[in-house]
């Protein structure tokens, strides 16, 4: 069994990959590409502007690789292990990686002969009275310096870009451009004539080496940069196994459409969906077991009918019309049902409150806890109310066939008691399908519901996820993926266990 | 000996786990307790070291109160002293020699200029900051209340300048103050935190002198030195993701403390939207933000600190508000200017129209913006005039909605639409009063143009096109658009057809019923109008490719004067701009001179010119200004609608 389960949480890996590659590629290649919305919303700005806040985009974000670079990238910073020189940790737990290395201008060729070349500085050296303040001062002071040189890069070249892109479009030369109207580079070497003839030739000679000036800047802040991070400002992530092999903790990074670490907003929102299932799914569970059973065992009653057509009902009914009829008459505070909220997991006053109900002053106050309680009561009757159907309808088919079975004719006839007889024989071995059905539902549980979190306005994971895809928020949507996929293949190998525990025949040996 | 689980037993497990969960409930309120005794203990921490403050001011004070004692009395014995000597004979004084007052009050009138730059570019003094409708003394009027605004999406951060969304704006707007603001009524330009300033003529520099007496929420005074770090070191740092506005201000080359008050701006080429660009970046607190390395600056939520009315009830850095909770702000008690009357302003979320129109009627929350329908709807239900103002009014941030025709070429081939006359007559075969009454509930008013009352910058001689069907065919036929064939479309010389693909966003109610109107007037004058219905996220690749005949969009506003040129002038055709509907009819020189004319009413004059322009020659059918709709519960007091949008700062909660 152990043998077993180390092979499948092995198999796991290449799994994961997959999914999330594929996943990954998906809305890559969907019209606009990773962080597309991120230039969403500056209509109204100029050409000039635009281009530059989209290379600056591009360069903080690695953008302008492809996309399967880009997630190799990914898989670089998440894997455990790591190849190359070491990240730093400075103290407020950030990662000091080494920085990025300078990109060779387009075209250099059209206005210098050699591309310039680096100035190797001395190897930067801490002398005896230096703190780990002076050190981590030294260290961003040069950090600055080389990420104003490079956004001054960036910039010239973006501008280059403009001038560039104007005389390619008055020669009408549409080659030149890639899907998303990027410039590209080598087929300009083609037409090369054809651009010094036209009126912009002068601009684009200019810029052209103004960037080659930049581009030497750059080359120099950041070796001069290479020589305090080789100095190690800061201590050292993780440990190191070989020289360039070491082990850290991995890095999901940072989500770009919120700017802030993907770890802390998968935090933020997991107990919120959590709180709402693990009060749910045990209501469908006591409700839908032992009316799919009491169901079975007086088959074709008027209970089997009333409940059999109930749940269906209930199961067919949407849940947006739901959710907004509960807000519409049991929100509202000119109906008689109305008592409850209609938006949110706390009120308003809630962070005053205790925690637990208390009287202050002579009045009595609900408290944190049973608050946060009322205003799930909506949201968890919309999850729970179409959860009922299926589950006892498996309880019900699933007991049916073993009250078919030999063994129940042979257990009667010994002369067990009836009540043995349904819950010590048929219920346990009609236990199978229901493990199958939780290991489907224990999943769904993490990715949220969309509709309903919407609906009520509840910050939780089906936002979360949505609005990875919706923005095409990279490092967003691949921790999602991978964190969904992850409880997904858990929950199947944990069915799998669960099976021989319930099954003696089943054993994987 | 078999063991049975029984009932007692299962008492007992009952029993335990209660009293587990219980202790954990416990431990909890007591975690929740000993927090909220940290924040006090903080709070208690600030209010010391303010007081300490004080109290070494006063002390300071003191000393110098004592020394201007003795020196009066050194004064007194002096003057004691000459008495004496006059009184003995010994002095005599000259009657003419007495200095007159008058001489001296202008030599403090010009010391207070001292700051300005020679040369004789005059001054443009500030008036004191006021509110437009002062609440004080007006009946019921106290101090105190919340007001609760709802917002319709999640906003994920707050920190001034690397957020940039309308939200985070409407929260900072509170917070955080610039040198200069919008007059809510006149929408002109007026000092906030600058006293007063000097604009060079040519339009290279500005001189900036801040007022005196304004501090930020901390009680530290607000310098010139806060002004260049804003500039140089938090919006110019490229370690911060603040490229938003960093690609924007460009046209600032550089900021220079002269004095501890007074600031210069240098631009790099003159620019009517300069000066509105150097005044309108919030001043931030330099020794505030100094404190934390840029990637805690980068990945935090809500760090926003100024000088404005309202602070942030948390300022905490390592325990910052979280998207998904309220945003709460509290009353500025050291603010320099008027002070508002509401104790704190909250901000919720509420993404469902329906919760948000119940929270509403439940009064827990106090504005929401309805929907079109609601608030036709529900503004005329019974008693809601008693219950809530029902607020709906077109201000400076109200955009429009259009449909842009196709002047240019189309992939090599040109549109019926590069004549001005085709323009003209779709113009008039769409009833756009039609439209709003029908599809939008009689709510909004015909867009003029790019810029609509109440913008300064609209033509106010402008009449919208009028619906006119036989004027329009009139133009098609003058146009070489004729029916030859009898076949109902018309046709041109060539005995091409008259059909059109028109692109619109897919999922949206109002757009797809406004195309059913349009095919149907189309079919009446005999033109053939395909829908083309794609997914928003291809409208970029569409626009850039300008692979359209007609599209529909809107545009939204924020300045009472956008700078025209990123839409019209013909530059933006180029390099896949946003002049996708590759209009050229002369358009530049205005929008050149636009840019160049530095003084207002001048500038407003060649706008008008512009807007005649577009009118003639219909580039865009202009549709529909959006205007703001709101619902503000009663409970609250001297609310007014203004151009500029809504003032809460001016509000008292009086119910």
């Amino acid at each position: 069994m152990g043998v077993y389960i180390l092979r499948r949480l092995l198999l796991m890996i290449p799994t994961l990959l997959g999914i999330t590659f594929l996943v990954f590629m998906l809305i890559a290649l969907s019209p606009g590409g990773i962080g597309a919305a991120m230039s969403a919303g500056d209509g109204q700005m100029e050409e000039t502007s635009r281009a530059i806040k989209e290379a600056y985009l591009e360069d903080r974000y690695g953008l302008d690789a492809s996309a399967p670079v880009q997630y190799v990238r990914w898989l670089g910073r998440i894997s455990p292990i790591k190849f190359g020189q070491r990240d730093q940790v400075d103290p407020t737990g950030e990662f000091i990686q080494l920085p990025k290395p300078v990109k060779v201008p387009p075209l250099w060729h059209w206005y210098v002969d050699e591309l310039p070349v680096a100035q190797i500085p001395e190897p930067y050296q801490w002398s005896e009275d230096d703190t780990p303040e002076s050190k981590s001062k030294a260290y961003r002071r040069q950090a600055n310096l080389y990420s104003k040189a490079r956004s001054r890069l960036i910039s010239g070249r973006a501008l280059l870009d403009t001038e560039l892109g104007k005389a390619i479009d008055d020669l009408g030369i549409k080659k030149a451009r890639d899907k998303k109207g990027k410039i590209k580079h080598e087929m300009l070497d083609l037409v090369r004539d054809q651009i010094e003839a036209t009126e912009y030739i002068d601009e684009i000679n200019r810029l052209g080496h103004d960037l080659i000036g930049y581009y030497q800047d750059a080359l120099n802040e950041r070796e001069k940069l290479m020589a305090v991070f080789n100095a190690k400002p800061y201590p050292e992530a993780g440990f190191g196994i070989f020289p360039g092999i070491s082990i850290s903790k991995p890095d999901m990074g940072k989500s770009f459409s919120k700017s802030r670490p993907v770890m802390e907003l998968i935090s933020e929102a997991i107990p919120v969906t959590i709180l709402l299932n693990l009060i749910a799914i045990p209501i469908i569970y006591f409700i839908a077991i032992p009316s799919g059973m009491l169901a079975a065992v007086r088959a074709g009653g008027v209970f089997d009918r009333i409940t059999g057509s109930l749940y269906i009902a209930l199961w067919s009914f949407p849940i947006p019309l739901a959710g907004v009829l509960m807000i519409g008459y049991m929100a509202n505070n000119d109906y008689l049902l109305g008592v409850f909220p209609a938006s949110g997991l706390h009120s308003s006053a809630s962070d005053e409150f205790t925690y637990l109900p208390s009287t202050v002053d002579g009045v009595w106050q609900r408290g944190y806890l049973l608050d946060t309680l009322w205003h799930v009561v909506l949201p968890v009757t919309c999850l729970v109310y179409g959860g009922f159907a299926v589950l006892s309808k498996q309880t019900r088919a699933a007991m049916l066939d073993n009250f078919n079975m030999d063994y129940v004719r042979t257990a009667k006839a010994k002369g067990v008691a009836y009540k043995d007889i349904v819950f010590k024989h048929v219920f346990r071995n009609s236990l199978l399908p229901l493990i199958t059905m939780f290991v489907s539902i224990f999943p769904a549980m993490l990715a949220g519901s969309v509709v309903i979190e919407k609906i009520f306005t509840i910050p939780g994971m089906g936002n979360l996820v949505i609005e990875s895809i919706n923005l095409k928020d990279r490092e967003l949507l691949l921790a999602n993926t991978m964190m969904i996929a992850a409880v997904n293949l858990l929950a199947l190998l944990l069915a799998d266990i669960l099976y021989s525990l319930a099954d003696p025949r089943i054993s994987y040996k | 000996m078999q063991n049975k689980f029984g009932l007692k037993d299962f008492v007992l497990m009952v029993l335990v786990v209660l009293v587990g969960v219980f202790t954990l409930l416990n431990i909890k309120e007591g975690d929740r307790r000993w927090e909220k005794t940290q924040e006090l203990l903080n709070k208690v921490g600030t209010v010391e070291q303010q007081v300490a403050k004080l109290d070494r001011n006063f002390k300071e004070n003191q000393a110098v109160t004592q020394d201007v004692l003795t020196k009066i009395d050194d004064v007194g014995a002096q003057l004691s002293n000459l008495e004496s000597m006059l009184a003995s004979g010994e002095l005599r004084i000259d009657p003419s020699a007495r200095p007159s007052i008058q001489g001296s009050a202008d030599t403090r009138s010009r010391s207070s200029e001292s700051w300005a730059r020679p040369g004789g570019v005059p001054i443009q003094w500030q008036p004191r900051i006021d509110f437009a409708s002062a609440p004080y003394g007006m009946e019921g009027y106290r101090i105190g209340g919340e007001f609760t605004e709802v917002f319709g999406a999640q906003l994920s951060k707050l920190t001034p300048v690397l957020a940039e969304d309308t939200y985070a704006r409407r929260i900072n707007d509170q917070i955080c103050e610039s040198l200069g603001d919008l007059d809510p009524v006149t929408l002109k330009m007026r000092g906030l935190l600058a006293e007063a300033w000097q604009y060079d003529p040519e339009g290279y520099w500005l001189r900036v002198k801040i007022r005196d007496n304004v501090n930020f929420s901390d009680g530290v005074e607000v310098t010139a030195e806060d002004v260049r770090w804003t500039f140089h070191d938090y919006i110019n740092n490229p370690e911060l993701e603040t490229e938003a506005l960093r690609s924007i201000l460009t046209s600032i080359e550089k900021v220079e403390v002269i004095s501890e008050k007074v600031v210069e701006f240098t631009f790099n080429q003159p620019d009517a939207y300069n000066l509105q660009a150097a005044l309108g970046i919030y001043i931030l607190p330099k020794h505030f933000y100094i404190q934390l390395t840029p990637s805690q600056i980068n990945q935090s939520t809500a760090l926003s600190m100024g000088s404005g009315p309202f602070k942030l009830s948390n300022l905490d850095v390592d325990n910052q508000w979280a998207p998904g909770k309220d945003v709460i702000l509290v009353r500025n008690e050291q603010y320099w200017g008027p002070k508002p009357a509401l104790d704190t302003m909250r901000f919720k979320v509420i993404i469902e129209d329906i919760a948000r129109l119940t929270e509403f009627r439940n009064s827990n929350v106090s504005m929401i913006g309805p929907s079109s329908p609601q608030f036709s709807k529900v503004s005329r239900e019974e008693g809601w005039e008693d219950f809530a103002y029902s607020l709906n009014w077109a201000n400076m941030r109200s955009g429009y909605g259009f449909i842009g025709w196709q002047c240019g070429p189309r992939n090599g081939k040109l549109t019926p639409f590069h004549d001005k006359r085709v323009r003209q007559a779709m113009t008039l075969i769409i009833d756009r009063q039609l439209i709003i009454d029908d599809i939008f509930n009689g709510i909004g008013s015909v867009a003029v143009g790019p810029n609509n009352p109440p913008s300064p910058a609209a033509n106010p001689d402008i009449e919208p096109w009028p619906y006119d069907l036989e004027r329009a065919k009139a133009l098609l036929a003058e146009a070489g658009w004729v029916d030859t064939d009898n076949d109902g479309i018309l046709e041109n010389e060539r005995g091409d057809e008259f059909t059109f693909e028109f692109t619109r966003v897919a999922g949206s109610q109002t757009t797809e019923r406004i195309q059913k109107y349009l095919v149907d007037q189309c079919a009446a004058v005999g033109i053939r109008c395909e829908p083309r219905i794609v997914d928003w996220s291809l409208y970029d690749q569409i626009l850039k490719n300008r692979d359209f005949d007609a599209i529909m969009m809107g545009w939204a506003a924020s300045s009472p004067e956008s700078d025209p040129k990123q839409i019209w002038h013909t530059d933006s055709i180029q390099n896949q701009g946003h002049n996708f509907i590759q209009w050229d009819a002369g358009q530049d020189q205005y929008i050149d001179k636009i840019k160049l004319t530095l003084d207002f009413d001048e500038r407003m004059k060649v706008f008008h010119q512009f807007h005649s322009l577009i009118h003639e020659e219909q580039p865009y059918t202009f549709l529909r200004v959006g205007p703001w709709l709101r619902f503000i519960n009663k409970d609250f007091k001297n609310v007014h609608t203004y151009p500029k949008g809504l003032e809460q700062r001016e509000y008292y909660y009086a119910p």
